[in-house]
């Protein structure tokens, strides 16, 4: 059994991962993968039929405008939806909250028609949610079949996402979907740089996608995690409560370049329009208990029960359920942490604080995963406390296996039916989800402004039509003059003086020939704003509408929305992506060196990984790894470090890990090995640098 | 003179060496070598597991991506627009229009949102998409149609049931914000 800390008040009584060999069957990616599609199959059916069929919600149809109008000025254009004409009578594009051009899942628009990829959208944020989940409870140290049930919780949980998918709120779906991958990123950033970099692509996916709510929430659990573990690792060697702190500035700052495309115009978009929210919300505690249903319970008790082990982690996720929990409360108190929230720039603008449950139910999942893994543990460690031994690791191999796979197969038999019925329980609630409202009907022509039905907006880019009836969350400025019913769309203030005939219309740019007697107005049926440029004459504003004031003459007038900002960003995005291309290409080399390595040298030898590689890449810059053929200096601390050690991976069977003799065995003798328990009286300002190698990433 | 001794090129390359260093080691210590059966069973291994995922996302995903195209609105005929004679065209809007001046009725006698002006004009979409779609059944056409119905209706200022033919305008977008 694992000794108890002497200096951190939270002890692991889990132990170390490695001796669970039944996590390895968890440990194929694909399997995986395969497995979350075929519940979201099984569960949700509505969301694999129907392809090109929007929701019912009216809100799914604006969306669904938005994506058609964005795809539309991509692939018939050849531009980037900086402005859309098709909306409001014209707003910013990528610069508005709403608006999702840049994620990472615009192929699926590109490539699919947009009610499909819509659809296909909507199954990626499901299993990217599982995914995640899976990933930050193992990076917790969860065994495999824990995380799978925190995972299937989290994907299908029956709280908030069944009323996301069903108003086609993608953007939220997709968004707390990769809240996981970040958090998985950020904890195993601790240790290895490279994840912060992978981690802050993945804020910037959230946030470029539309995240209005995803991004700050992120940002929320971030800094909880942050603060928690730098507490839970003050002890744990010179500065290591710092390491919590580098791993979310380096990811923020990542995330930061990688989503200037969205960032820059959308920071200077909210200087020129503000959402002003006045109601005070706040709900009792029952109504947010009432979110979950009974088929929670067993999830609640199993959280609840988690701290009682004194694992660390599970006491994290039981404070993060616990503040999420409060903050879902709203604003009850001047100094309820939603309301000091609000104070804040970024959540000022903020609603419905019960969408924080989804935060509750993640951090929930997860506590939940600590305690079946304990549960999981019990019979192994029940049998090395019967045979005398001092831990699971050293029993013998068949009766490790045995009771490995009792405790297993026990946890199975016991929570599967609960975590079963959870899921029944989400299945009925995703009912909702059906896309059978019509679909828009194709027809070519002549861009032209339709008074239009928000309600309805989905209609309007097929037909190349624009919807001057809209809605926006944060109101945009839309001038009385737009008209529904123009001959023209351009046309001059006073047909007397000048004649207006469009040369070419794009979503971007639009070119007129003017022939103007005297120097005259220009009107386009269309919003002003400050962005665009004409190439003859001055772009004005004539109430709200966008005109241009034109010399007298013939000209060839070229108008153009120029987004500099959004251009600036765009920049500094593709700096960004090249960078993490650079890192990708470093990881990728890695993994293959590692497989010729197999193939070049004998087995067992140095590999030409290990030689050739400069001895500075050896060493991890934050912490000393003891390399295997050396022991652990004798002032390492053996407390089980927050970020797990190396466990059997689908590439390294249990088996073939170097294992302790059944005695106990030298510390030479292997690097994972934990080292002997430290004196009471260590001195507690002692470097304690972990005993053993960050956790590997088993699930790639 | 030589390219590659220039400063810049020099200090380039440098720049590019010690980037690169960063990114492996970003990644921690290299990982330790394997045996070739080792590595060659979990390769199969995972490309097993990778024919199960194909398997699974054919299985699902292939109906949804293969769901047929729906035929765009009909092509405009001596006789008919938008699929249908002048006369159904002109049949539809009067419905809609009829309704749009109920709701703008209802909403003076009822004084809705405390007379909100966006609220009431939001209002007239929800009625209009609620009739839209009744007509769209009744005469079996698409939703699209009624809508390009209703735009030729406005444009070519078709009279309504009281003779008065529809507003071309919105009312500009105003928020509530309680």
């Amino acid at each position: 059994m694992s000794s108890p800390r002497s200096q951190s008040p939270l002890v692991s009584p889990i132990e170390p991962n490695g001796h669970r060999w039944t996590d390895w069957i968890f440990s194929f990616f694909w399997l995986r993968l395969a497995f979350f599609l075929s519940v979201v199959y099984e569960r949700i059916p509505g969301l694999f039929s129907n392809g090109r069929h929007p929701l019912e919600y009216m809100d799914d149809h604006a969306f669904f405008s938005f994506d058609a109008s964005n795809t539309l000025t991509v692939q018939r254009y050849h531009q980037l939806p900086a402005w859309n004409p098709y909306w409001c009578g014209g707003t910013v594009g990528i610069a508005g909250p709403e608006d999702n051009f840049f994620g990472a899942d615009i192929i699926l628009r590109l490539l699919f028609d947009v009610g499909i990829a819509r659809h296909m959208l909507a199954i990626l944020g499901l299993v990217l949610a599982a995914e995640g989940t899976y990933r930050l409870a193992r990076s917790m140290g969860s065994s495999g079949l824990a995380s799978t049930g925190a995972a299937l919780i989290y994907m299908l949980n029956s709280t908030v996402y069944p009323l996301w998918l069903g108003n086609g709120f993608l953007n939220f779906v997709l968004g707390f979907g990769l809240l996981p991958w970040v958090l998985w990123c950020f904890i195993q950033g601790i240790e290895r740089p490279g994840y912060r970099y992978l981690g802050g692509f993945f804020f910037a996916w959230i946030f470029v996608h539309a995240g209005t709510y995803p991004a700050p929430y992120t940002l929320l659990t971030i800094g909880f995690l942050t603060v928690s573990l730098a507490v839970l690792m003050r002890n744990e060697g010179k500065a290591a409560w710092t390491k919590p702190f580098v791993s979310a500035i380096v990811l923020g700052a990542v995330f930061l370049v990688l989503a200037q495309a969205k960032f820059l115009p959308l920071v200077m978009f909210l200087k020129q329009f503000s959402r002003t929210w006045l109601p005070i919300e706040q709900l009792p505690a029952g109504t947010i208990l009432g979110i979950f249903s009974q088929a929670h319970v067993p999830l609640l008790i199993l959280a609840g029960l988690a701290p009682l082990t004194r694992d660390r982690w599970a006491v994290v996720c039981t404070l993060g359920a616990g503040l999420f929990f409060v903050v879902s409360m709203g604003d009850f108190d001047p100094l309820s942490p939603y309301h000091l929230l609000k104070q804040l720039p970024l959540f000022k603008q903020l609603r419905t604080p019960e969408r924080h449950v989804i935060l509750v139910l993640l951090f929930l999942s997860c506590g939940a995963a600590r305690f079946v893994t304990v549960l999981e543990d019990a019979v192994a460690q029940f049998v090395a406390w019967l045979l005398g031994s001092d831990s699971v690791r050293a029993l013998p191999s068949p009766i490790r296996a045995t009771s490995v796979l009792a405790g297993t197969l026990a946890v199975a038999l016991v929570l599967g039916p609960r975590y079963t019925q959870m899921l029944k329980d989400a299945s009925a609630q995703f009912s909702n989800v059906v896309f059978t409202f019509e679909p828009p009907r194709h027809m070519g022509g002549e861009f032209r402004q339709h008074r239009g039905n928000r309600r309805d907006g989905h209609i309007f880019p097929a037909i190349n039509a624009g919807s001057l009836a809209c809605i926006t969350g944060i109101p945009v400025t839309q001038s009385r003059l737009l008209r529904g019913d123009l001959a023209q769309e351009e046309y001059p203030l006073d047909p007397a003086l000048a004649t207006v005939r469009r040369v070419r219309w794009t979503p971007n740019e639009i070119e007129l020939a003017v022939d103007a007697r005297r120097a005259t107005r220009v009107l386009i049926n269309q919003n002003h704003h400050k962005y665009w440029r004409s190439s003859v004459g001055v772009v004005v504003s004539h109430q709200g509408l966008l005109a241009i004031d034109v010399p007298a003459g013939s000209h060839r007038v070229r108008l153009r929305f120029v987004d500099r900002p959004m251009q600036v960003g765009v920049a500094l995005s593709l700096l960004g992506l090249a960078w993490l291309a650079v890192v990708a290409a470093a990881y990728a080399r890695r993994r293959w060196r590692a497989i010729r390595a197999a193939f070049v040298t004998p087995s067992g030898g140095p590999s030409p990984a290990q030689s050739a590689a400069p001895e500075s890449a050896t060493a991890l810059p934050t912490v000393a790894v003891p390399s295997a053929d050396e022991p652990p200096s004798d002032d390492v601390v053996p407390e089980e470090p927050l970020i797990e050690p190396v466990e059997p991976t689908a590439d390294e069977p249990a088996e073939q890990r170097s294992e302790p003799p059944s005695d106990g065995g030298s510390p030479e003798s292997t690097a994972v090995e934990p080292t002997p328990a430290p004196s009471a009286d260590a001195p507690s300002g002692e470097p304690s640098t972990p005993a053993t190698p960050p956790r590997e990433d088993n699930d790639e | 003179m030589n390219l590659s001794a220039h400063p810049v090129f020099v200090r380039a390359r440098a720049l590019i060496a010690s980037l690169w260093a960063h990114a492996e080691r970003s990644w921690g210590a290299p990982e330790k070598p394997r045996s070739p059966v080792i590595v060659v069973l979990a390769l199969a291994a995972h490309l097993a597991a990778f024919a199960v995922f194909y398997r699974q996302a054919k299985q699902s995903l292939g109906p949804l991506i293969r769901t047929p195209a729906l035929p765009p609105v009909p092509a405009s005929t001596p006789m008919t627009r938008f699929g249908m004679t002048e006369a159904v065209r002109r049949e539809i809007f009067r419905e809609l229009a009829a309704s749009e001046i109920a709701e703008r009725q209802r909403a003076i006698s009822q004084n809705t949102w405390n007379g909100h002006a966006w609220s009431r004009f939001d209002d007239l979409g929800y009625v209009q998409r609620a009739r839209g779609r009744e007509l769209a059944m009744r005469y079996s056409v698409s939703l699209t149609q009624v809508y390009l119905v209703l735009d030729e209706g406005i444009r070519e200022r078709w009279p309504g049931p009281d003779g008065q033919p529809l507003s071309p305008l919105v009312e500009p977008l105003q928020l509530r914000t309680e």
